[in-house]
């Protein structure tokens, strides 16, 4: 505890570079006792319990029979209350432009929506050193509803607005009517 | 320890598959089970992310045709297997209504297994905070001091893609625990 204490103090004084300190580079966790001796039994044993064709045992295929009728069922019923529901916004489909100076495609990756794939036009291979181009436009087969455009909007902005760099920068971002 | 070009002749040699696989599992399974620790919170969820990885590493032995290093396919592996398993709980955490990145780091708070301090325990809260693609590039950098290129290789990505995401959460987490300390 003592150890501990005087190496948090040392962090605090030297807070230019807290993450350069090479005890925060240590992983903080412990194991159960005589975890990874135990590991490649286990995996083992799993191995040996797959059939032939690469599946798990008997039991775990009836169970996941069982369940995937539960699924279905409920599918059915899902699917119903959506076509109920979204019919009445399927004339319109919007195109989202957004652009950005980060350059990264991962961190349009990381946004992770569901609704919208992601398209990166990379300026550093035009004469723009730190401008980047981002335009995301939602996959052509999806019909993007008024409202999930709207909370797609809402994400990129929070999303590039978290990371507190000069370079971040959100230039524009509009829905538009695509053209057909 | 057996260099990996050695594992993986002995691999193709008749009968050598099982004991070739006993090694990759007595080489590699610490520092993969570390790295998927970074990424789910927990013991029993980086455990079986690491069973389900090292069987996935198993039955997919015979397909690796070495045009990549055998330890980045290892990752690549164990991380889409993380990934996938995130986005998956994500997912069913919103049908559910629940908060899932407050649930990750509500964990690390009660783990049994977390002994480090509180500065310690701060990175780790903002390493969870993290998007997932960004949180394993960190992972395998900082605590992995993996290269560029081999993380690069992991994320089938590009090495200048990999260091600006790396560059963007290392100053995000410095600030944050700059604010609190």
């Amino acid at each position: 505890m003592e150890d501990n204490n005087n190496i948090e103090r040392e962090l605090f004084e030297n807070a230019k570079d807290l993450l350069g300190n090479e005890h925060l580079k240590k992983v903080p966790f412990k194991v159960p006792q005589g975890y990874f001796e135990s590991v490649e039994d286990e995996v083992r044993t799993k191995i040996k319990d797959q059939t032939p064709d690469g599946q798990w045992g008997l039991l775990h295929r009836s169970l996941k029979a069982y369940l995937g009728l539960a699924a279905s069922f409920l599918l059915i019923l899902g699917a119903g209350w959506g076509v109920i529901h979204f019919t009445k916004f399927l004339t319109s489909r919007y195109q989202l432009t957004a652009q950005s100076t980060i350059d990264s495609e991962l961190l349009l990756d990381s946004l992770e929506n569901e609704y919208v794939a992601g398209q990166l036009d990379n300026a550093l291979a035009e004469s723009s050193k730190d401008t980047l181009t981002i335009r995301v436009i939602p996959q052509q087969a999806e019909e993007m509803t008024e409202e999930t455009a709207v909370d797609y909007a809402d994400a990129v902005q929070e999303y590039l607005s978290a990371y507190p760099s000069t370079s971040v920068n959100l230039a524009s971002l509009e829905l538009a009517e695509l053209e057909e | 320890m057996q260099e990996d070009s050695e594992i993986l002749a002995l691999y193709k040699e008749e009968g050598g598959a099982d004991y070739a696989f006993n090694l990759i599992v007595r080489k590699y399974s610490e520092r993969l089970y570390w790295h998927l620790r970074e990424l789910a919170g927990s013991h029993e969820d980086a455990n079986d992310l690491l069973q389900n990885a090292l069987i996935k590493i198993w039955n997919n032995l015979p397909t690796f045709r070495g045009d990549s290093r055998l330890y980045t396919w290892l990752y690549r592996i164990a991380t889409n297997e993380a990934l996938t398993w995130l986005k998956k709980q994500r997912f069913e955490s919103r049908f559910a209504r629940l908060d899932f990145d407050k649930s990750l780091c509500n964990k690390l708070t009660t783990d049994d297994f977390f002994n480090g301090d509180q500065i310690q325990l701060a990175l780790q809260k903002e390493v969870m905070q993290l998007p997932d693609k960004q949180r394993a590039i960190f992972s395998m950098r900082y605590f992995q001091d993996m290269k560029y290129e081999e993380i690069a290789e992991v994320m089938e990505s590009n090495i200048g893609a990999v260091k600006t995401s790396y560059s963007i959460a290392y100053n995000k987490i410095s600030t944050s625990l700059k604010k609190k300390f």
